[in-house]
């Protein structure tokens, strides 16, 4: 037998039909297989459609303003990186009177704006109007300090040079009224401030 | 060209020269491999750019890499692999019960070419590339697997 005829007899053997309930039954399989791909596909498909669905709508409402401070604001931190300008979820104090050169979007913006100025760190400038308690910069900076020395005024006037200063420090002047250039200054303290109230006292009616 | 293929309609086309291949290459059991690889075909199918000779080659690519992974598990498991061609295939037409002894009187290499050659129907180059062997090294393994199966049938 030559080479071609043994070849067309493994090419015969090749092309043999399958038989019917062979064909029928790998058929169903690959239907049910077609039906579990096809699920496969939608379900990746609405999933990436979910996805995508929420960063356009995050994005929308970013736009517009609408989510709630704290994340407004994160999303325009984000947004900002990748040159899209939305609004800020809190109203920053930006005085142009206090804050130069403004305005800021925020406290740590204003402080690198102001690398020179060692007093950049306590101005509101920058930061939220509700954090610092009024939208008029000079009253909120001035506030804790303002506030103190009032809330004591009902004391005594020998306690007077006393109460004027902060907790903290009274601690401090103790421990360095051992020395007598201390004593004397402290002294020099008491009769300036005792000086001055009795002015304050004498020019009110 | 390269066109979308309906994995029923490569079923259809290709199932029974696949089965005859995993028949001949000496499958366990060639029917619930056909239905293996044709849901492996399916799966994929979607994804296949290509003419209708590369869809060819891939569909047997697919069904010699489901083989050789099926002989490499039954050997993990110290099953039996058997090393002689199936008796009863499933085809209404009568089965060359001689061709099919003939085939496993050569080597693995010269019938896994001859099978890939002729019972599958690929070319010259395609079982080149699926085998990792030149053109030459298959033309030269096909001519003596065809004149050992020639002398085997003689002699039958």
């Amino acid at each position: 037998m030559d080479e071609r005829d043994v070849a067309d007899r493994l090419q015969r053997f090749g092309a043999q039909p399958l038989d019917a309930d062979l064909t029928r039954q790998v058929e169903t399989t690959i239907s049910t297989e077609q039906r579990s791909v096809h699920r496969r596909r939608t379900r990746t498909k609405i999933a990436g459609a979910a996805v995508v669905g929420f960063f356009v709508g995050s994005l929308g409402l970013a736009s517009a303003g609408a989510l709630p401070a704290s994340l407004q604001d994160k999303a325009q931190e984000v947004l900002d990186r990748v040159g899209v300008n939305v609004p800020a979820g809190h109203d920053r104090y930006n005085d142009p009177t206090a804050c130069p050169e403004g305005p800021y979007k925020n406290h740590g913006e204003y402080v690198r704006t102001h690398k020179d100025d060692p007093t950049a760190g306590q101005s509101p400038c920058g930061k939220p109007v509700q954090s610092i308690g009024g939208s008029d910069g000079s009253d909120a900076s001035d506030a804790p300090e303002s506030e103190a020395p009032e809330s004591e005024a009902p004391e005594s006037d020998d306690d007077a040079s006393e109460s004027s200063e902060a907790p903290g420090d009274k601690g401090k002047d103790k421990s360095k009224s051992n020395g007598t250039t201390d004593d004397e200054s402290s002294a020099d303290e008491l009769s300036s401030t005792d000086s001055s109230e009795s002015t304050e006292s004498s020019s009110s009616p | 060209m390269s066109e979308n293929w309906d994995a029923e309609w490569v079923f259809r086309q290709h199932a029974p020269r696949v089965r005859a291949y995993l028949s001949a290459a000496g499958a366990p059991d060639a029917d619930d491999l056909l239905g293996d690889v044709f849901v492996s075909i399916t799966r994929a199918v979607p994804k296949f750019r290509g003419t209708e000779d590369e869809l060819r080659s891939w569909v047997f690519a697919i069904a010699r890499n489901r083989l050789r992974d099926e002989f490499r598990q039954r050997s993990r498991r110290s099953l039996p692999v058997r090393r002689t061609p199936e008796i009863a295939p499933s085809s209404d037409e009568p089965f060359d019960d001689t061709l099919m002894t003939a085939l496993w009187s050569l080597t693995d290499e010269q019938r896994e070419v001859v099978v890939l050659r002729f019972v599958a129907d690929l070319s010259v180059e395609a079982v080149a590339r699926m085998t990792d062997r030149s053109e030459g090294a298959v033309k030269s393994l096909q001519h003596r697997a065809l004149a050992t199966l020639g002398r085997f049938l003689d002699d039958a």
